[in-house]
């Protein structure tokens, strides 16, 4: 009997100490960027109308779905909207690829947070794919686990997905001198301004992708 | 640093460029923006911000970002109040402006013809920490970020 008082005790305490913290914590899951630390960055041209959609409309389920249900967004979907400005077309193999995969599910926790889960059938759980650059013939693959998972925290202008670990994507890149290399990704932020792909390896500079005016 | 950091970096290189095309060396970018707080319902529209490691903004294109979420018509201002201490540092009267979309943006900047909702910072240098409060009045919003563009 005293143990289940002391459980029960426990129980509160820890109650009292998580909800002031659940009712703060409307603050970013990803780290903050850095002004001093180096970047890979990029330029996106027609990134930000893409970005401002996808903000918008998921503001949109956010704001105003069932909160116990979960919404999703389709992978090939999203593509689309950055077709403008990646030039994949239909008919490209990552089309094909992204057409079979599971929608992304999100699940609210409040107005700024959530959770979110992707189911990978095993059949998609690695894929190959080459891309032109510049003239340059790059290959691209990556290896998904069975369920990618994370936290989101978002505002009308950003959407931050923390992945929990060994539920994140690893992205590999073999260049045309034939190296392979590896990374894998920790969280993502997406803003009207631009993308950020915070990489686990601390060693590793981040992927800054902005968006229009590109230099 | 060692033959496989080196790989990673360049991997990294080569999946940014892959994307849309770049400058494959990594160097510091010049302006960022960091996402510090949702203003929402659960936090009654306010939120405390630790400007510790923030610099102050005082140059273009540096400035303050919020953005809302909100049912229109937007007939009045809306309100946004810095608080450092117990002292009220600034207030902004933000000028929504029109359309017919459910989110709008105002861009505070320390140069007038650079914000958009036709309020500036009054005093710069700004330091960007403290407390941040939102008062709708008698208009709808339903949230609202708020983000710092620092540069460099």
């Amino acid at each position: 009997m005293l143990a289940v008082v002391r459980i029960i005790g426990a129980l509160v305490v820890c109650a009292a100490i998580w909800l002031p913290n659940l009712a703060s914590a409307q603050l970013p899951v990803c780290p903050a960027p850095a002004l001093t630390e180096p970047y890979y960055s990029a330029c996106n041209v027609g990134g930000r109308i893409a970005t401002i959609r996808i903000l918008s409309e998921f503001a949109v389920d956010q704001l105003f779905r069932t909160p116990t249900l979960p919404f999703v967004r389709r992978p090939f979907e999203v593509l689309r909207m950055f077709d403008a400005g990646w030039g994949i077309g239909d008919d490209h193999p990552l089309a094909g690829y992204l057409r079979q995969l599971n929608p992304i599910q999100f699940t609210r926790l409040d107005t700024a947070t959530g959770n979110l889960r992707w189911d990978i059938a095993e059949s998609n759980r690695s894929f190959t794919t080459t891309v032109e650059v510049q003239g340059r013939s790059y290959e691209v693959s990556w290896q998904l686990p069975a369920q990618i998972a994370g936290g989101y925290w978002r505002t009308p202008g950003v959407l931050q997905m923390a992945l929990w670990e060994g539920q994140r994507p690893t992205i590999a890149v073999t260049s045309p001198d034939g190296f392979e290399l590896r990374s894998e990704i920790s969280c993502v932020a997406l803003a009207s301004e631009s993308v950020r792909l915070v990489t686990t390896d601390t060693e590793t500079p981040d992927v800054l992708i902005g968006f229009d005016p590109c230099p | 640093m060692t033959m496989q950091g080196r790989c990673v970096r360049w991997a990294a290189t080569a999946l940014g460029c892959l994307i849309i095309g770049c400058a494959p060396s990594p160097a510091p970018v010049r302006c960022q923006n960091y996402n510090m707080a949702a203003l929402t319902p659960e936090n009654h529209f306010a939120a405390s911000i630790d400007g510790a490691s923030l610099p102050v903004i005082d140059q273009v294109p540096e400035g303050i970002e919020l953005s809302l979420s909100l049912i229109r018509p937007v007939n009045v201002p809306v309100t946004l109040v810095h608080i450092v201490g117990e002292r009220e540092a600034e207030r902004w009267e933000l000028a929504i402006p029109g359309g017919d979309q459910p989110w709008a943006r105002c861009f505070i900047s320390p140069l007038p013809t650079l914000s958009t909702c036709g309020a500036s910072i009054q005093t710069p240098p700004f330091t960007p920490g403290g407390y941040y409060y939102l008062v709708a009045h008698q208009n709808t919003i339903l949230e609202a970020g708020l983000s710092f563009r620092l540069c460099n």
